[in-house]
């Protein structure tokens, strides 16, 4: 919206600035919560800094400490990572059958976007009194990871969906028409090109379920995951070594976030627009 | 249906039909075979769970454990309580609260991203930045607005340093703005991606058409790219009354003793044990919430929105 | 005149269908139908959306079964065998390039579905993509090639597989009119350089006249017409042909008499025509009601002296246009139907058409050409 003599209008840098506030205001904390996790030993929750130190740290990993951090981490780690494989896994099976229409799909697809907005409290609620009723005790590798998956799973069906949209259908007649059999053509056209979408699934399964809680709360058993510790020891704890827990698993997440987003960039930046059809 | 075959190719022509996968029989068992996993998963974790709260919400309590004998009083209990529709005022009025300061947030954080970048590319990097945060724990989320807004925060001591106040603002943490102000931190995103996505698609011809019929900025904000953003906006709101209606914790820590909606009392009955009460009070939840999910959908066709 | 001469020496591409049909529920998309292409021929089928062209197509390429009858190729029936085991190889209309693969990679692709060795299929690919001179793009991904240039691809990953015949799908429709033109003539030059049964459709008609040995036109599931561009030019076979080829101008009379070998009919508006008869068919007698076609530059302007001997027609001018190598003259006869003809301009240096205008119009009679009804 350039004016004609070339010059931006005054709303844009209103905006830019409006921009930049909101980005400060999203990031910020993070980056406070950042800093003060290298408080000093005598330092407190807030500022001022007393000293700079990995005191906090070493703390989080020293057999002195309140509840059972890398144990948590341990699980958490381990449960993000079957979420990420059996949501994958599910949703470009689930991918491959919307594709034609069958009787059901319409349901299925309602109940499982209906699944994003139940509160998690109240999945949570049900898998309890679920278990409950059967007589099942819950465990965090089991109704744990049911009540995440109904969180990964829309999330999941809803990427795969947009990639398979994308989809251009003729590349399977063409496979089949150079000789491809059925799991060629799903080994050679169609995981490939799915496979950016694939790593924003993974992404997806693996950071919802290991920064997930309100579902975890009622469902994960005797053990805690990582959000679970953490709230667990948010009562007790009033030292900076929350701090220091916070800036590890945020880290974590971030690393894993910039992986996937710089793999799929770059996936998708050598075969955009392949076809004659998407000039 | 008669294909015309030699007798000895029989063999070959039923290998062949299977090999090129055409055979309409097994095309749609295949289907279902393929969705049966996700079928299996939401019903076992979410269909069947939430017809176990509609039972235990029928069942009776005694105070300290749940009997199962059909009953009503959980729900004749749940209207009486006077509690109930102060919650749920007060439920209703912060999420209104947070989508009034999300939605103008989105909307202009949309109108600059669409309008005012130039590349794409620069568009959906700076949207990426924006998501970020979105991936960390909710709880340190939480806990790193403490040292901004507490007594001995941030913004109490730049503002006491300043001069604009002489002692700390306690209210700012432990109290409904804070809460707020976690909400739209937290939530705000729900809300631009989906504008963001509405307003990409706005065909700049319309704009320049609009700009040479002689709108005004301001005029082509409000004729043309928010009713376009309709769908976007709804879906946005969507998000936002599922997640802040359906939130119990972000309440818990940052509302101190002052603030409590719905979500949250079911978690206090949930964590005293009274389960029927908690699932009655769910069910109406639910139905709340739903009831004003499918009035926004009137709005939005989701599958269609969602799907392109 | 032989059909034609581009054959090849054996039988191996020749296409026979054998009442061939296809339905998909209720509606039939091609009716039971017979047609040979010679092997090596290059063969349009032709017609206009939904005239089962492009299902014929398919039920060549293997991806559609027919219903009912026989599709022989090379003698064999195919009608069970995968696209693979008939010898056919599709060059689709999207191209269908694979996005993820560079152009060696693609046109390697058949091989490897097959389990050829990498080094062995790669290199066999690199010998393809010479072969379609593209070498320099060998190692490059599809978007990053021009439309003709991705044309080229496709056809080399068809070629590779050694089709007996290749089938193309609308190749140019997508194209612009000048990379339309261009790409023609390399489709015929690789016809000529492979010497394989191409087959391919379009619903262009210059296209099909310009590239084919054989024209098929088709009209709602049925063959109307087949055979050479000149045959169906000269002699469309009905007035839909006629419509369909263009460039021909209907008239619509009565019988009146015979005059030896011609026949005498009366336009409604009282010009009589003097139109040689058909052998093949036999309507032709007295107080019939018959159509027939004269091509558009075929047809003069009368000049005042010949008014008075020869036969006209005299048309209202509606419209011209200059296409520089003829002016187009349009408009309807005075007994109400349309008129086109192709006039040279240096016949009308003095006197330019006005619309309006009512002028007569002369041909040689022997032009005329009798018209089948439409079945």
């Amino acid at each position: 919206m350039a004016t004609l003599n070339g010059r931006r209008p005054w709303t844009f840098y209103a905006l830019s600035l409006f921009f930049v506030l909101y980005v400060i205001f999203i990031y910020g904390p993070m980056f406070i919560v950042f800093l003060l996790s290298f408080q000093g030993q005598t330092g407190g929750l807030t500022f001022p800094m007393q000293s700079m130190s990995l005191h906090w740290y070493r703390e989080l990993f020293s057999n002195a400490s309140a509840g059972d951090i890398p144990g948590a981490i341990k699980r958490s780690l381990l449960l993000a990572s079957v979420v990420m494989v059996v949501t994958l896994v599910i949703s470009v099976l689930a991918g491959l059958a919307f594709r034609k229409p069958f009787r059901g799909s319409t349901t299925i697809f309602f109940i499982t976007t209906a699944s994003l907005i139940v509160p998690g409290i109240l999945v949570g609620l049900g898998i309890g009194q679920l278990a409950f009723l059967v007589g099942v005790r819950a465990h965090w590798l089991t109704t744990g990871l049911g009540a995440q998956l109904t969180w990964t799973l829309p999330f999941g069906m809803l990427i795969i969906f947009a990639v398979f949209g994308r989809f251009d259908g003729i590349l399977e007649e063409v496979a089949s028409d150079l000789g491809a059999t059925p799991w060629q053509r799903f080994t050679n056209v169609i995981v490939p090109i799915l496979f950016p979408g694939m790593i924003a699934v993974a992404l997806f399964g693996f950071t919802l379920s290991y920064d997930e809680f309100a579902r975890s709360l009622l469902t994960a058993g005797a053990d805690n995951t990582l959000p679970l510790e953490i709230w667990a020891l948010m009562t007790n704890v009033t030292t900076p070594k929350l701090y220091a827990i916070g800036t590890l698993t945020t880290v974590t997440s971030l690393l894993v976030i910039i992986i996937s987003m710089a793999t799929i960039f770059l996936l998708l930046r050598k075969r955009n627009a392949g076809t004659k059809s998407s000039e | 249906m008669k294909i015309v075959t030699s007798s000895k190719s029989g063999m070959s022509s039923f290998l062949a039909k299977q090999l090129y996968g055409r055979a309409t029989i097994i095309n749609r068992l295949s289907s279902y075979l393929l969705i049966a996993p996700l079928v299996l998963v939401m019903l076992m974790f979410f269909g069947i769970p939430l017809v176990a709260i509609m039972v235990v919400s029928f069942m009776d309590f005694d105070g300290f454990s749940t009997i199962r004998e059909f009953t009503w009083l959980n729900y004749t209990e749940f209207f009486e309580s006077s509690l109930t529709w102060k919650l749920y005022y007060q439920t209703f009025r912060t999420a209104l609260i947070v989508w009034l300061i999300c939605l103008g947030i989105a909307l202009t954080v949309s109108n600059f991203l669409v309008f005012h970048v130039k590349s794409l590319m620069v568009q959906i990097g700076l949207l990426l930045l924006c998501t970020i945060p979105f991936w960390t724990s909710s709880i340190i989320r939480m806990i790193s607005w403490l040292p901004v807004l507490g007594r001995n925060g941030l913004i109490n001591s730049s503002l006491m340093s300043v001069g604009i106040i002489d002692e700390p603002i306690d209210d700012l943490i432990y109290s409904n703005l804070a809460v707020v102000i976690v909400y739209v931190q937290s939530f705000s995103l729900f809300m631009i991606v989906p504008i963001f996505n509405s307003m990409v698609r706005i065909s700049p011809d319309i704009v320049e058409a609009a700009k040479e019929a002689g709108a005004s900025r301001w005029q082509v904000l409000t004729n043309i790219v928010i009713p376009l953003s309709k769908s976007g906006i709804a879906l946005g709101t969507i998000f936002i009354i599922a997640l802040v209606m359906g939130d119990f914790f972000i309440i818990r820590v940052m509302g101190g003793g002052q603030s409590s909606n719905v979500a949250m009392a079911i978690s206090n009955q949930i964590g005293s044990f009274q389960y029927p009460p908690a699932a009655a009070a769910s069910i109406i939840f639910l139905c709340v919430i739903l009831l004003l999910i499918s009035a926004m959908l009137r709005v939005v066709d989701v599958r269609k929105e969602v799907l392109s | 005149m032989e059909i034609l001469n581009t054959t090849k020496a054996d039988d191996s591409g020749e296409i026979r269908f054998e009442q061939v049909s296809k339905t998909f529920g209720d509606v039939v998309a091609v009716e039971p139908m017979d047609l040979v292409i010679p092997s090596g021929c290059y063969c349009c089928l032709l017609g206009p959306s939904g005239c089962g062209k492009s299902t014929l197509l398919r039920m060549l390429a293997g991806h559609e079964f027919a219903t009912t009858g026989e599709i022989k190729i090379g003698g064999s029936v195919v009608n069970n065998l995968s696209p693979q085991m008939r010898g056919t190889a599709m060059m689709f209309q999207s191209y269908g390039l694979f996005p993820h693969l560079t152009v060696r990679q693609n046109v390697a692709f058949s091989e490897k579905m097959q389990g050829v060795p990498k080094a062995e299929r790669l290199a066999n690919a690199g010998e393809m993509v010479d072969r379609v001179h593209l070498t320099e793009f060998a190692d490059r991904y599809p978007k990053e090639l021009s439309g003709g240039q991705q044309q080229r691809v496709a056809l080399a990953r068809a070629l590779i597989t050694q089709p007996k015949v290749l089938l193309l799908d609308e190749p140019l429709s997508a194209l612009d009119e000048h990379l339309r033109l261009k790409m023609r003539s390399e489709l015929r030059e690789i016809h000529r350089e492979f010497g394989i049964t191409f087959v391919h459709v379009t619903h262009t008609q210059l296209e099909a006249l310009g590239v084919a040995d054989l024209v098929v036109v088709m009209d709602h599931g049925r063959i109307v017409q087949s055979g050479m561009p000149s045959e169906l030019y000269s002699r469309p076979k009905n007035a839909y042909v006629a419509e369909f080829v263009g460039g021909h101008v209907l008239f619509h009379g009565q019988v009146t008499a015979e005059e030896g070998s011609n026949l005498i009919v009366k336009l409604p508006s009282g010009e009589e025509l003097l139109v040689p008869k058909n052998n093949n068919y036999s309507a032709q007698k007295a107080s019939d009601h018959v159509s027939f076609s004269v091509r558009r530059d075929r047809i003069s302007l009368a000049s005042d002296e010949s008014i008075a001997d020869k036969r006209t027609v005299k048309v209202k001018v509606e419209m011209t246009e200059y296409q520089g190598i003829y002016v187009k003259v349009q408009g309807y006869t005075l007994s109400g139907s349309e008129f086109a003809a192709y006039i040279n301009d240096y016949d009308l240096p003095e006197r330019t058409i006005k619309v309006g205008e009512i002028i007569p119009f002369v041909w040689d009679q022997t032009a005329n050409h009798l018209l089948e009804p439409n079945s």
